[in-house]
Order: C-alpha cells, then sequence, then structure tokens
C-alpha cells in the first residue's frame, strides 16, 4: 500500500534526477563535445577532464570564488537579516507587520530575470542609474557598480532575493517555540541576548540546519542573476562554478568536460550537506 | 544519526541536480556520425512533387528581406521544374544564443535544412559532421566559378579542402570616422599610415575633447565580436601568423600578439578607448550607437562619444542609415559627415582593410532534400534576390556581377566598399576559434580594467588560449 504511494514519486526522482546523475558522471568521463572533431567521435578518457579541471586556475577561481559568494552572501546576508527579519516580526509590538512582512516577500515573487532587469537598472554605471542618483545627491561621482564592485554587487542581489525565503522559514520556526518557556526564562532572570542564544536558537535549530542545507544547494547553482548583470565579469571576477559550467558545456560545447565541473560541484554541495549536519548533530 | 546524514546527503544530491543538471543532460547522441556525406546528388524529384524546405533565420532585417525574396526564389525554382516550398522560422537572438541554438537543433533529427551564421562557425561545425559537403555542386555552378571573389572562396574552403558553405554577402571592415567631428576640432582626416601616426591623432582629438576618441572592440562582453571587428584587424598591423597552417596549431606566444596587446594597452593608458562602455553588458549601445553619434534620441550628448570606430560595411544602413532599418540614424550620413579609413599597421604604409563574407549559407547534413537546398542557395546568391538580401544590411554582394541590379545599384558606398574585397586582407578561421576569441576578450578586458600592461595581457592570452584549446593545440614562436 505505502510502496503505491510513493512509486509515483521514485518513478519521477528515477528518471529526471537519478538518471541523468548517472548519466552526468558517466560523460564527465568521456571527452564528448557537440562542435569539432570531438563531436563524431567521442571517446572514454577515464579522469582526464577532472586532471584537466585540477590544472586549470580558471576553475580554482572560479571554485574560491563560489565559496566566497556562498559565504557571504547565503550564510551570512541571508541568514542574519531573514532571522533578524522573522525575530522582529515575531514581536508583538512590531506594527505595520503585514506591510514590512510583504515588503520583504517581495524578492521572492519577482522572477529572476525581472529582478536582474532590475538591479541592473539601479547599478547601471551612468549617473542615471538609480543608486548612482542616489550616491549623487552627497556629490559622490557616478560609480560603475558591476565593473568596480562585480562580487559585491552580487552578493547583495543575491542576499535581497534570499532574505524573503530566510524569514519565511524562521517565522514559521518561531511559531513552534512555546511561549512558556520564553516566559519562564524571563521570570528567571534571562537576558534578551540570553533569550536568544540559549532558548529560542536552539529551538530552531532544526530549521537552520534546513535552511542553512537549502540555501548553499541554491547559492551554489545561481546562474541567472549572475548571468544577467555581469555574465561572470568583469575579468572573470564573477565566474562562479554555475558560470564556469555553462561556459564550457553550452559556449564551447565541451560536454565532458562540463559534466566533470557539475560532478564537482555536486560534491561541493554534498559536502556542505554533510557538515552542517554533522556539526550541528540536528535531526531532519 | 546515520540514518539523517543519509537523508541529508540524498537530499542534497537531488536538488543540485535539479540546479545544474540541465548541464549534463543532454542526449549522448554521436553527433555527426550518423549523417552521410551528401556530395552525391540525390534524385530529383518529379514537378509535380511538392518539396518543403526549412529555412532558419535570425537576424530581423535579413528575415523581413527573406519574406519578399523567398516567394521569388520559389516561383524561380518552379520554373526550373522544382516545386519547392520554404518555411522560414525566425528565432530572433543574439549571436551567441543562435549559436547555442542551432548546435542544438544540428543534433536532433530534424535540423534546418538552410540556415546561415558567421563563417568562424563553420569549421566546428563541418569537423563535427553537422554541414553537408556541397563541394561537387559547389565548383560545378559556372557562377561560383566565374564571379565569386576569390578570397570568399578561399575562405569557405575548410581544412580538408572541402567545402561546406557558401558565403551569403561580402563585407569589408574598416576604421569608419566622424568627418565632421574630427574637422571641428582641427584634426587631419587624411589616412593615417601607421600606428604611430593614428596614436598621435587620436592623442590630439583627445587633448582637445577629455572624451576616448576611438572604439575597437575589447573585452568579454562583447562576445565574438572582440575578435571579429577588433582584434584581429591589429593583429593584422602586425606582420604576425596566428594559426600554423603546416602544424594545424594555434600560435598563441609571438611578437605579433604581443605588438597587439600593446597597441590596445597603449590605447588604454592614455584613455583613448571608451573602456568604461566597452565593459558594459552591451557595450555596442554606448560605443557605436549613442558614442558615434554622439547624442540620443531627444538630443542630449553622450559623454562617451568616439567620433573613430572600427566598422563593417552594414554600419552604412544598418547601424546609422535611415530609420527604419538604421539602429541609430546619422542625418546626412551620405553626405560626406561620415568617412573611412584603412587600418594602418605597427610598420609605416602598410594600410589595408580587412575582406570577408559577412555570413555563410550552409545545407545541414540531415536535409533529406540537399539538391532543391543546394537549388534554392543558388537562388538566393543570384540576381534580384540577392541585390535585396545584401542591401536590406548593408553588406556586399560576394560576386562581382550585381553593381547594376536594384535596390544594390543604388548604394554606391556599398558598390565602393566591395571593389576592396579584391584587396583586402583576411584570417581564415580554424577549428578552435572561439576559444581564441575567448582567450582574446579575456585579456583585452584585463587591460581594459587597468589590470594589466600589454606584455601581461599576452602572457595572459597564451595561458588562457592554452587552458582552453590544450597544450596539442598550440605553439609558440
Amino acid at each position: 500500500m505505502v510502496a503505491g504511494f510513493l512509486a509515483p514519486s521514485l518513478a519521477l526522482i528515477l528518471v529526471f534526477v537519478v538518471a541523468p546523475v548517472v548519466w552526468a558522471v558517466v560523460l564527465s568521463f568521456t571527452n564528448w563535445k557537440l562542435t569539432g572533431p570531438g563531436a563524431q567521435h567521442p571517446e572514454l578518457v577515464g579522469f582526464a577532464n577532472y586532471g584537466r579541471l585540477a590544472g586549470s586556475q580558471a576553475f580554482r577561481d572560479a571554485f574560491a570564488r563560489t565559496v566566497v559568494f556562498v559565504i557571504f552572501s547565503a550564510m551570512v546576508g541571508q541568514f542574519l537579516l531573514g532571522l533578524g527579519s522573522a525575530l522582529v516580526l515575531h514581536r508583538r509590538d512590531v506594527r505595520l507587520k503585514s506591510l514590512w512582512s510583504a515588503a520583504i516577500l517581495l524578492p521572492l515573487v519577482v522572477p529572476e530575470t525581472v529582478a536582474a532587469f532590475a538591479w541592473a537598472s539601479m547599478l547601471e554605471s551612468s549617473g542615471e542609474g538609480t543608486l548612482n542618483r542616489i550616491v549623487g545627491l552627497a556629490g559622490v561621482e557616478p560609480i560603475a557598480w558591476l565593473q568596480q564592485h562585480a562580487i559585491l554587487a552580487i552578493i547583495v542581489v543575491n542576499t535581497w532575493r534570499g532574505i524573503a525565503f530566510a524569514m519565511i522559514l524562521f517565522a514559521a520556526a518561531l511559531e513552534g517555540v512555546p511561549q512558556e518557556v520564553n516566559e519562564a526564562a524571563v521570570v528567571d532572570g534571562a537576558s534578551p541576548r540570553q533569550l536568544l542564544t540559549r532558548i529560542t536558537l536552539p529551538l530552531i535549530k532544526h530549521a537552520i540546519v534546513l535552511y542553512m542545507l537549502l540555501t548553499t544547494i541554491g547559492t551554489v547553482t545561481v546562474f541567472g542573476l549572475i548571468y544577467f548583470l555581469t555574465r561572470g565579469g568583469p575579468g572573470g571576477e564573477t565566474t562562479t562554478l554555475s558560470i564556469f559550467v555553462y561556459e564550457r558545456a553550452f559556449r564551447f560545447f565541451e560536454i565532458g568536460l562540463g559534466s566533470a565541473a557539475s560532478v564537482i560541484m555536486l560534491g561541493v554541495v554534498l559536502g556542505f550537506g554533510l557538515i552542517y549536519v554533522r556539526l550541528l548533530r540536528a535531526q531532519i | 544519526m546515520r540514518r539523517s546524514t543519509a537523508l541529508g546527503a540524498m537530499f542534497s544530491f537531488a536538488l543540485v541536480i535539479q540546479a545544474c543538471g540541465s548541464s549534463s543532460s543532454p542526449a549522448p547522441t554521436t553527433g555527426g556520425s550518423s549523417p552521410a556525406p551528401t556530395t552525391a546528388p540525390s534524385a530529383a524529384p518529379s514537378a509535380a512533387e511538392a518539396v518543403t524546405l526549412t529555412l532558419l533565420e535570425h537576424q530581423k532585417p535579413r528575415l523581413d528581406a527573406l519574406a519578399k525574396i523567398i516567394p521569388m526564389c520559389e516561383t524561380s525554382l518552379a520554373a526550373e521544374g522544382l516545386n519547392v516550398k520554404v518555411n522560414i522560422t525566425g528565432d530572433v537572438v543574439e549571436d551567441e544564443q543562435f549559436r547555442s541554438n542551432v548546435t542544438i537543433l544540428y543534433q536532433g533529427d530534424n535540423p534546418p535544412d538552410v540556415t546561415s551564421y558567421g563563417g568562424a562557425w563553420v569549421p566546428d561545425f563541418a569537423t563535427a559532421g553537422y554541414l553537408a559537403d556541397i563541394s561537387d555542386r559547389l565548383t560545378g555552378w559556372a557562377d561560383w566559378n566565374d564571379h565569386f571573389y576569390p578570397v570568399l572562396k578561399d575562405r569557405a574552403k575548410q581544412a580538408d579542402g572541402k567545402y561546406y558553405s557558401m558565403p551569403r554577402h561580402g563585407t569589408v571592415i574598416e576604421l569608419f570616422i566622424r568627418k565632421d567631428i574630427l574637422d571641428q576640432n582641427g584634426i587631419s582626416t587624411a589616412q593615417p599610415n601607421s600606428w604611430a601616426e593614428l596614436v598621435d591623432r587620436l592623442t590630439q582629438l583627445h587633448a582637445k575633447t577629455k572624451l576616448p576618441a576611438i572604439t575597437i572592440p575589447a573585452g568579454k562582453t562583447w562576445g565574438g565580436g572582440t575578435f571579429d571587428e577588433g582584434f584581429i584587424h591589429i593583429f593584422n598591423g602586425t606582420g604576425g601568423k596566428l594559426y600554423n597552417d603546416a602544424t594545424s596549431k594555434w600560435i598563441v606566444k609571438s611578437q605579433g600578439l604581443t605588438d597587439a596587446f600593446n597597441f590596445y594597452a597603449t590605447l588604454q593608458k592614455a584613455k583613448l578607448l571608451p573602456s568604461k562602455a566597452l565593459l558594459d553588458p552591451q557595450p555596442w549601445q554606448p560605443t557605436k550607437y549613442d558614442g558615434f553619434t554622439g547624442t540620443t534620441a531627444d538630443g542630449k550628448t553622450i559623454p562617451v562619444a568616439p567620433p573613430i570606430t572600427t566598422q563593417g560595411s552594414w554600419g552604412w544602413v544598418y547601424d546609422w542609415g535611415p530609420a527604419p532599418t538604421g539602429a541609430r540614424p546619422i542625418p546626412g550620413i551620405y553626405d560626406g559627415k561620415v568617412d573611412t579609413w584603412a587600418f594602418p599597421s605597427k610598420a609605416p604604409n602598410d594600410n589595408f582593410v580587412w575582406a570577408a563574407e559577412d555570413w555563410m549559407w550552409t545545407i545541414s547534413a540531415k536535409s533529406k532534400h540537399p539538391d532543391e537546398a543546394f537549388a534554392l542557395l543558388k537562388c538566393l546568391n543570384t540576381g534580384e534576390p540577392l541585390a535585396m538580401d545584401v542591401a536590406s544590411v548593408g553588406n556586399l554582394a560576394p560576386r562581382d556581377d550585381i553593381r547594376e541590379i536594384a535596390p544594390y545599384k543604388d548604394m554606391p558606398y556599398l558598390i565602393k566598399m566591395e571593389e576592396l574585397l579584391t584587396s583586402g586582407r583576411t584570417f581564415k578561421a580554424q577549428v578552435g576559434i572561439d576559444k581564441i576569441q575567448q582567450a582574446v576578450g579575456d585579456a583585452t578586458e584585463q587591460i581594459l580594467l587597468d589590470k594589466m600592461d600589454g606584455n601581461q595581457a599576452a602572457d595572459y592570452f597564451a595561458t588562457q588560449a592554452t587552458e582552453l584549446l590544450g597544450p596539442d593545440a598550440v605553439e609558440s614562436q
């Protein structure tokens, strides 16, 4: 009976997730290309693609950039601002709660391409850009944000886009914290800081782990926002792993190499996931 | 704990693959292994037997022109006893996107019978087995032998000595100058005869305007244009070689390359390039449209206004010609406001223009009707259909007998450039050109960002090109 209910889901996962994964791994051991002589006679090349990536400065740079991007936009930016928003909106004395919630949720409902174009307009390098108009009020000359501060710009944009998801998740978790536990702690003389660190955070630990896992996966694979805003530039400064994979697989059509880079990406996320689960010793 | 760890791992595994799986899931067909060369003409259908061909086009003005031209060709083919119906499919996207789209189509079972794109793509598509070998058909066509320009015929011939494409249009690339602006600033409009003379002229202009003086495509965001419309015209002025035909390897380190990157660095150091605009996501907008005209539609002056730019013949119509075809019309463009210079070289008195095709027609190797497809291409590249097609975007006829046919005959500025197809300098694309283009974009971008000088950029180019092409495909000189 149970198996019957699970069968459709399992079938879909097998066909659309597991099979492509296995195929990606197989392709990563080939020299298959979509253009050039390599397209006609693909061959197994063992670990050659992985060796090529290991020796590639561009890949190592993309890897390091991805780690920086994940840490600052997801683990720090989205997490802190999302948690902060959830904590503030959880308070009973906050006015216009629904207005604030709607404002924070807005980035989540805007399609990625629309968000990217909106930010491109905001960060426009001429004096017509929204941000340059603002800093211009203080007499600052127009700044080419996407050229001079590219990595910072995409970190800010991705943080902006992810706050809503973090807030929703943490707000739901905070609703589950028993009020009497907080009240008892207050009676025992706990300070607001102690309430947060000793009561609230431990009680929403599961939500934090789940969030970290999801946001890490989501951020490692962010593509559209970066591609539309900077195309990985300038000078490769915003070429993360997802952009690297795209360029190798769909610009140069080196499917074998692109697959190998994807498999490494998968390994990175798996590693992050295992670290979260082990360090926080949480049950999902 | 163990179970939770495994669950977490599986969860993240599934999600990341969903997120990035698209890059790794194309069907692993063996590409061009199945299609057989179609050199042997197939049996012609009877007059009553209708054949439907698909034609894929990705540029709006050309699409509009084909909508008028194709019925003419259908009628013309019918007169020859070929009952051909052509379905035109529009996929109006930028070149880079089109390249991805057409590659995926070639992988499928029903690619378009006929399409066209930059000649630089042909070597990679031909060696992948996607294109029909049209050597016999082409060399058996009297017009090909008698009227097509030799430089275009040579560029169409691939490394294996065969033809997989037919030039659609010709183009000449030169330096276009705003003569009126140079005159206003007291700068000589005579042809500069060396890099030094050009830089001197640009420096004088910059001293007067405090603005960038020249647009030479550079950086990554211009895509293949950085190489095709910029770098190669600098490199061709060094006397160097970029590809060794004897070893079939790319030359990634040479004095010529170092000279070319140093030329870019000289311009950048003297603030002669619109470097900020060149780093824009769509750099042609501020540098060629807003910049070259100097004003926006509402009459505002743009702060970046290089009055000199590298440009192909299509600039006369497609970029700055009268509306509606011209993207940003220059009033009085044909009245002496705009003129051209040949590219100067590093050495004095070695000026040249770039001569090449602008896009190649190709027939898919999987086409079921290669004879009819070739008959269609012959029609498109003959007489009035060709005159209409080249005039629609401001390109040059790839053959020498179209000059008296309207509407092309009414465009003397194009005919004047067409005459240069016989004497221009060129560089023939080879397999891996896309990676060389990328490496050039990377290296010139480092110059634009003031992170590298010319020598460093040349080293960086060598590193990038070697990494992308593999050490076996490159050499130094």
